[in-house]
């Protein structure tokens, strides 16, 4: 097998440790965007950059040369990516986009309140 | 990290995942397609090949046989590659190019194929009946 890794995967694998990084450090003061709706928004984005690189990583290794000896591995790296991976980060983004709209109703009542 | 800000930055990351999603769904479209095509045009050639034996283990006597066609490879202008293991053949190495169909394979990799399977990786060939030996 002969992965064929290019130098933008490389600065993307890079851009997104720097966003992880970036995001755990500040990690406490991300806590709740909304104190009045305490969803966890920075665990969301943390899921959502991780399966973005791996699946990045799965398409990579998808994309590579097989030999006819790693039929197994290639079956198993598309089943994961395609039956896994794939599903989970649409049904991810979805619980995203509906703890951001919890969020933004929250913060608008909070305005309202205060004003 | 202002809180306004925050909420900007989630807005747009999830303006990004959805973009990332499509981009992605359009790979695996496109991937699959490229696959079932692929599996298509190997399925339209099945019928011009001939019965595929079962698949066996390579017995000592047939070992034998095969050493005895194996040669040094010497290019013949065009570059040529292995098959199974995608490496090109280089000068010097240890080959295998069958009779009749005459593909030629590393002579680790086609050793180490027809432990599995005794057809030609590339033409399904009988392997056996091209090395002239009996198939039961």
């Amino acid at each position: 097998m002969r992965v064929k890794l290019t130098c933008e995967d490389c600065v993307l694998s890079m851009v997104f440790c720097y966003l992880i990084a970036v995001l755990l450090a500040t990690w406490q003061e991300f806590r709740y965007v909304a104190p009045s709706c305490p969803q966890p928004i920075q665990v969301w984005l943390l899921g959502d950059y991780f399966t973005f690189l791996v699946c990045r990583w799965m398409l990579v290794l998808l994309q590579s040369t097989f030999t006819l000896f790693h039929r197994r591995t290639l079956a198993c790296v598309s089943l994961f990516t395609f039956l896994v991976l794939y599903p989970f980060l649409v049904v991810w983004t979805a619980i995203g986009t509906l703890w951001f709209v919890q969020i933004v109703k929250a913060s608008v009542l909070e305005c309202v309140r205060r004003t | 990290m202002p809180e306004a800000e925050r909420t900007w930055l989630v807005a747009m990351w999830l303006i990004v995942s959805y973009i990332l999603i499509l981009v992605l769904t359009i790979s695996i479209c496109s991937l699959t397609l490229l696959t079932l095509k692929e599996r298509r045009r190997i399925q339209s050639h099945t019928h011009l090949l001939p019965i595929q034996p079962p698949n066996r283990l390579l017995l000592p006597e047939e070992q034998g046989v095969l050493l005895r066609h194996v040669t040094t490879y010497r290019s013949s202008g065009t570059s040529e590659t292995c098959t199974i293991c995608y490496e090109e053949l280089e000068a010097t190495q240890r080959v295998v190019r069958l009779p009749l169909c005459l593909h030629v394979f590393h002579y680790k990799c086609i050793r180490e194929w027809l432990a599995i399977k005794a057809v030609c990786p590339c033409c399904k060939g009988d392997v056996l009946c091209a090395f002239g030996l009996e198939t039961h």
